[in-house]
């Protein structure tokens, strides 16, 4: 099966009905904890519906960082290293997102919107940083070599998304883990959250990729016609 | 595959004994570190009652200088040989491209701990500090955290020497992956050593020792694609 523009539609279609379907339920259908002992800013729960799920796809376009990186130095073909690049900015625009939503909610809640000495903080800071250094590398590097150095940073930054993701049980972390605090009823909004955003992300991937293809493209073009010149 | 990179350690340091280019700037580098730490605190003695603070900041100062003259002494591991055109002969030697890393991580490894060693010593002179008596801790947290430092900066340092932007991205890609690897945990190491703590030192320690297994295995399986020619 091909990929078409027609898959492209339904997928763009898709992504906007579930991000509408996430917008509709974070405002009118979930339980706010309200009568819960310890929250100081219930409205301001509404925020996890978007920053729990910004998370996790920013850890998913990680992931496919580190299996497109290894794919491409597995077989060379240069459309691995063009998904690599492309889901690691889209990555650090998500992680970005999930740094400035999760300051916010802790400022509401906590007072204070960011703590160097909390593990997840520190280490999703660190995470996010290796992926700016990963794009700085690409900007970088010329040539051919440009494909083979930056998948090889791509699986050397990857060991901080465990170590993000397992740093919230650290006794340094305030971060909230999520199963304890979650009303059951809400578990179905933060799922529709997850696909939305997972919808979102592979939206943003095909654009960036596609850009790079035609960008590709207009490289042989114009190298054809300096050739016939 | 060991006398292969033993020999092109010894390369290395016999360069380094006919100009005496890398050590000597190293050197230099961390005595103006800590005599401008020395003159930014003024009066302020590190030796006196608030005892706990103290030596977080003394920690902090001895391994912000391993870092930054440690940058130093990575940056010419691969770029020298690049500019000389002398990495194509290192490439030809019929032995795997592992044993050109353990020749290099030696030789650099070897070169950051002479001067942090020179280090620890111009901030006793310059300090008057005597480090509660814990020299030898202090040297062996000193070794494994260098060791831990050159294994992955070896690596970054091969990916970052094709760049033409080499001199300020190696920096940003050594902050990224060394920092809260080997960086943070060595100064929490040294805090607990200094304080006789002992219970404080072996997490950090046995972080710091996993991490270099780790920087090891992802060295020895993806130098061969760092060095392609």
């Amino acid at each position: 099966m091909n990929w078409t523009k027609r898959h492209d539609i339904a997928l763009l279609a898709a992504m906007l009905v579930t991000l509408l379907l996430l917008a509709y339920m974070s405002m009118f259908y979930i339980v706010l904890p309200f009568d819960v002992p310890g929250w100081h800013a219930p409205i301001a729960f509404r925020i996890f519906f978007f920053h729990i799920p910004l998370a996790w796809t920013a850890y998913l376009s990680f992931g496919i960082v580190f299996v497109a990186s290894v794919a491409y130095l597995r077989t060379r073909k240069p459309k691995w290293d063009v998904v690599a690049s492309c889901s690691a900015e889209v990555g650090v625009l998500l992680t970005t997102l999930a740094l400035l939503t999760g300051s916010l909610w802790s400022k509401a809640e906590q007072d204070y919107y960011w703590r160097w000495e909390d593990a997840r903080l520190f280490t999703t800071f660190i995470l996010w940083m290796a992926y700016i250094a990963y794009m700085a590398l690409r900007a970088g590097v010329r040539g051919d070599a440009k494909a083979r150095v930056s998948a090889v940073f791509g699986i050397i930054s990857f060991v901080f998304v465990p170590l993000s993701y397992i740093s919230s049980r650290s006794p340094t972390s305030l971060h909230p883990t999520t199963p304890g605090f979650f009303p059951p009823q809400n578990a179905v909004t933060l799922l529709v959250g997850v696909v939305a955003l997972t919808l979102l992300f592979f939206c943003l991937l095909r654009v960036r990729a596609y850009q790079e293809n035609l960008r590709a493209q207009l490289e042989i073009i114009k190298e054809e016609m300096e050739e016939s010149n | 595959m060991m006398r292969e990179a033993l020999a092109i350690a010894g390369k290395d340091f016999r360069l380094e004994a006919r100009t005496r280019e890398r050590l000597s700037s190293m050197v230099i580098f961390s005595l103006m570190v800590v005599l401008s730490f020395r003159f930014a605190f003024g009066f302020f003695d590190v030796r006196v009652d608030q005892m706990q603070e103290s030596r977080s900041i003394v920690a902090a100062i001895l391994w912000v200088t391993f870092f930054f003259a440690g940058m130093l002494g990575l940056a010419p591991a691969f770029a020298k040989e690049a500019d000389a055109g002398t990495i194509n002969g290192l490439l030809l030697v019929p032995t795997s491209r592992f044993a050109l890393y353990l020749g290099k991580l030696a030789s650099s490894l070897v070169f950051i701990f002479v001067v942090s060693l020179s280090t620890i010593v111009f901030f006793a002179v310059f300090f008057n500090y005597d480090y509660s008596g814990q020299w030898g801790p202090l040297i062996a947290v000193t070794l494994l955290g260098t060791l831990g430092y050159s294994s992955i900066g070896v690596t970054v340092s091969a990916l970052s020497a094709s760049a033409k932007t080499r001199d300020i991205l190696l920096p940003m890609l050594l902050i990224a992956v060394a920092l809260f690897t080997v960086i943070v945990p060595s100064i929490n190491a040294t805090v607990g050593l200094l304080s006789g703590d002992i219970d404080a030192v072996v997490p950090s320690v046995v972080y710091v020792g996993a991490f270099t297994v780790i920087a090891l295995l992802l060295s020895y399986l993806l130098f061969d694609d760092i060095v392609e020619d």
